[in-house]
């Protein structure tokens, strides 16, 4: 708050309720003093960085609230800039998602399908259709017969 | 921090401010406006950042898109990206490009069906156009042969060279196994656009010229490239040096290699190629190596591993280090100073290469690894803990202040205690004025019980074993390490040596932490880490 400087004036948080604040305070508090983390490196450049998922024992603790409260908590964090609190929360969140399926991923989120059925059966296989799979192996048991006829000559 | 502008949704809760977390500019742009993804229409759905949401009645908040790229961020397995990608649009134009990022071919026709990816299949036999959509998203290949295969047949190298030209985002090639000839050569000559490239385990074939290698090497302009194991049954052919046209036409690199041949030669050409990052996969001629470092000023990091200790020519064994118990072992006779590399930052090597390599430097990373190659005979001059101290002999640390060094990583237990050298007895500080980070590897070896014994205890019963083991570790290094005010972070990785469980007790760690005034001696910790155990700031300062 030292940009706003001393003052007696309340400060709005319209987004943020009450419950959710005093949760927010209460990991503030916490991590009082602790050094900010440092700021991430341009990721655009590295979509294939592995990040850790590992969260203290006392932020596990913390965060171990149901699944509303965590998702306000996130949008909290967001809104209020705490870097630290958000990363504990999206970890929470990606750890939920391991295992699931495409449906319960959508349940957990609470959004829906929009892809076109065509687009489904593509995604889901390719090549897309079990005739197709035969195709393809008996093409390469063609093929295999062919690279060994090659063999021999040789 | 006030804030100024949110917006807010009527059908959920979702807040976005100026000065929130994460901004989108920083965060999965690509992903975003990356003109050629998979599904074009979902661009729509990502340019109004969010998910369509599926019902009124459900949980009704939803997330801005920053905080799903952050979320997604998180996950790594292949199976839980690729179910991410199948929620919908929004998540699929995020997910692809790291699924489809890195793909292998394999050459061998017997291992098609088993080993190549659906993506590439559709690509390569049905000219399927979703799959040639994803193409885009390719940035790394190997083309992978097996052992004992031959020469692939060049039609079909061709055409996996043709699928591979529909790629425009492809700039890393590795060929494993593969019997390099002069069509495949000719083919390879096609990705001109490759900026690295990589020959692992390949064979030099019957026909293979060194022109064929300086043809090829014209074309690219490489910033990284890997040669590693070459196999090469013919008397004449090229070997390992005859390779070095693909640095020399290079401006800044990063180099893998296996051989001191390949680098001496390179520090002889007329116009020497600016090393910016060099690993060395076999060290054995100790003095001919940093004799010719002194040509690559331009070091930035240096990673050594299958070294071996150096050889004395007069005692007809290895020079030892001071400790040694085996009298035909004497002091090192030499060490090389990286002075001579100015710029160097970063320096991975064995543990032992502490006592080889010299001060002053201005390195910030130094990370030490325990694959010193000796035979068994030497191994316990070279690993046992009267050997492995902290020693003032180790001038790579202490022969002078490590004015910027930074982190110090993959320390053997042994040098949580030892003596640095009478000049800063004590102030471990002094040495290292700038240090933030430590991580200790500690490894328990079987002690007097036996070990059928050791493999029916309960992690608990194996820590009350181990525990004046560990006291002692803990308590040297609190002694020895500390008072060190920079540091903010410590790391003790803790195994046991059959890779069983082992469980510390909390209340026992913090005992110790506190008896021996831990936060007072390393104020600036944020983060301390013991096995599994985390203390966070906040939790130090509580001791």
């Amino acid at each position: 708050m030292k940009n706003v400087g001393e003052s007696d004036q309340p400060i709005p948080l319209p987004n943020v309720s009450s419950s959710v604040l005093k949760k927010v305070l209460e990991y503030c508090e916490h991590h009082r003093g602790e050094p900010l983390p440092a700021p991430d490196a341009d990721t655009s450049q590295d979509d294939t960085r592995k990040r850790t998922t590992d969260i203290s024992e006392w932020d596990q603790k913390f965060i171990t609230v149901d699944q509303e409260m965590l998702f306000e908590i996130i949008l909290a964090a967001n809104y209020l800039d705490i870097k630290s609190l958000l990363d504990v929360g999206c970890k929470t969140v990606a750890n939920m998602i391991k295992g699931k399926t495409p449906e319960e991923i959508r349940k957990l989120f609470n959004i829906v399908n929009d892809f076109t059925p065509e687009e489904e059966v593509r995604l889901l296989a390719l090549p897309h259709s079990y005739h197709q799979l035969i195709l393809s192996f008996w093409h390469h048991q063609a093929q295999i017969k062919k690279e060994n006829e090659w063999a021999e000559d040789r | 921090m006030y804030p100024k502008a949110l917006r807010r949704r009527t059908s959920s809760k979702r807040m976005s401010a100026p000065n929130s977390a994460l901004r989108r500019s920083s965060l999965g742009k690509s992903a975003l406006t990356d003109p050629q993804n998979c599904f074009p229409n979902a661009m729509s759905d990502a340019d109004t950042g969010s998910a369509s949401r599926a019902t009124e009645d459900e949980v009704s908040i939803q997330f801005p898109t920053e905080i799903y790229i952050e979320i997604i961020s998180y996950v790594s397995s292949k199976d839980d990206l690729r179910n991410l990608a199948l929620v919908c649009r929004l998540f699929s134009s995020f997910v692809t490009p790291q699924l489809f990022r890195r793909i292998s071919i394999q050459l061998d026709p017997s291992k098609w069906l088993d080993s190549t990816s659906k993506f590439y299949r559709a690509l390569d036999e049905y000219q399927d156009p979703l799959a040639s959509s994803l193409c885009v998203h390719v940035r790394e290949c190997t083309l992978q042969s097996t052992p004992f295969c031959g020469e692939p047949s060049i039609h079909s190298f061709a055409r996996h060279i043709n699928n591979l030209l529909r790629m425009p985002n492809l700039n890393a090639l590795a060929l494993h196994l593969v019997y390099l000839t002069p069509d495949i050569f000719s083919q390879l000559s096609q990705l001109s656009g490759l900026t690295s490239l990589a020959f692992l385990k390949c064979h030099v074939g019957d026909k293979l010229s060194n022109r064929d290698i300086i043809s090829l090497a014209a074309h690219f302009r490489l910033e990284s490239f890997l040669l590693d194991i070459l196999r090469n049954s013919r008397e004449d052919g090229p070997g390992y040096k005859d390779f070095a046209p693909f640095v020399t036409n290079s401006c800044s690199l990063t180099l893998s290699i296996d051989s001191i041949e390949f680098i001496s030669h390179l520090a002889t050409q007329r116009i020497i190629p600016l090393l910016h990052s060099l690993t060395l996969n076999s060290l054995y001629d100790h003095k001919l190596f940093f004799e010719i470092l002194k040509s690559f000023p331009s070091l930035v990091d240096l990673q050594l591993y299958c070294c071996t200790w150096p050889e004395d020519p007069d005692s007809e064994g290895v020079v030892g280090l001071s400790k040694s118990k085996t009298a035909s072992r004497k002091k090192i006779d030499f060490a090389f100073s990286l002075s001579h590399l100015p710029n160097l930052r970063r320096l991975t090597c064995p543990i032992q290469y502490a006592y080889l390599l010299a001060g002053p430097h201005s390195l910030e990373e130094i990370s030490f690894h325990p694959a010193l190659s000796v035979n068994e005979i030497e191994w316990h001059d070279f690993f046992d803990d009267e050997s492995l101290h902290l020693a003032e002999g180790m001038r790579l640390l202490f022969d002078g202040p490590n004015g910027n060094l930074r982190r110090l990583k993959h320390l053997h237990r042994g040098l949580v205690t030892g003596q640095p050298g009478v000049k800063w007895y004590g102030r471990m500080q002094q040495w290292f004025p700038q240090l933030e980070s430590l991580d200790f590897w500690v490894e328990l070896q079987d002690s007097d019980v036996q070990t059928e014994l050791a493999n029916g205890e309960s992690p608990t019963l194996l820590f009350r074993r181990y525990e004046p083991e560990l006291r002692q570790i803990l308590e040297q290094f609190i002694d020895t390490w500390g008072p060190l005010k920079t540091l903010q972070q410590v790391h003790f990785h803790v195994m046991l040596w059959n890779l069983r469980e082992i469980s510390i007790e909390r209340g026992w760690l913090r005992d110790i932490l506190t008896a021996h005034d831990f936060k007072y001696l390393f104020p600036d910790l944020s983060k301390f880490i013991f096995k599994d155990i985390v203390y966070s700031r906040a939790q130090i300062l509580s001791l």
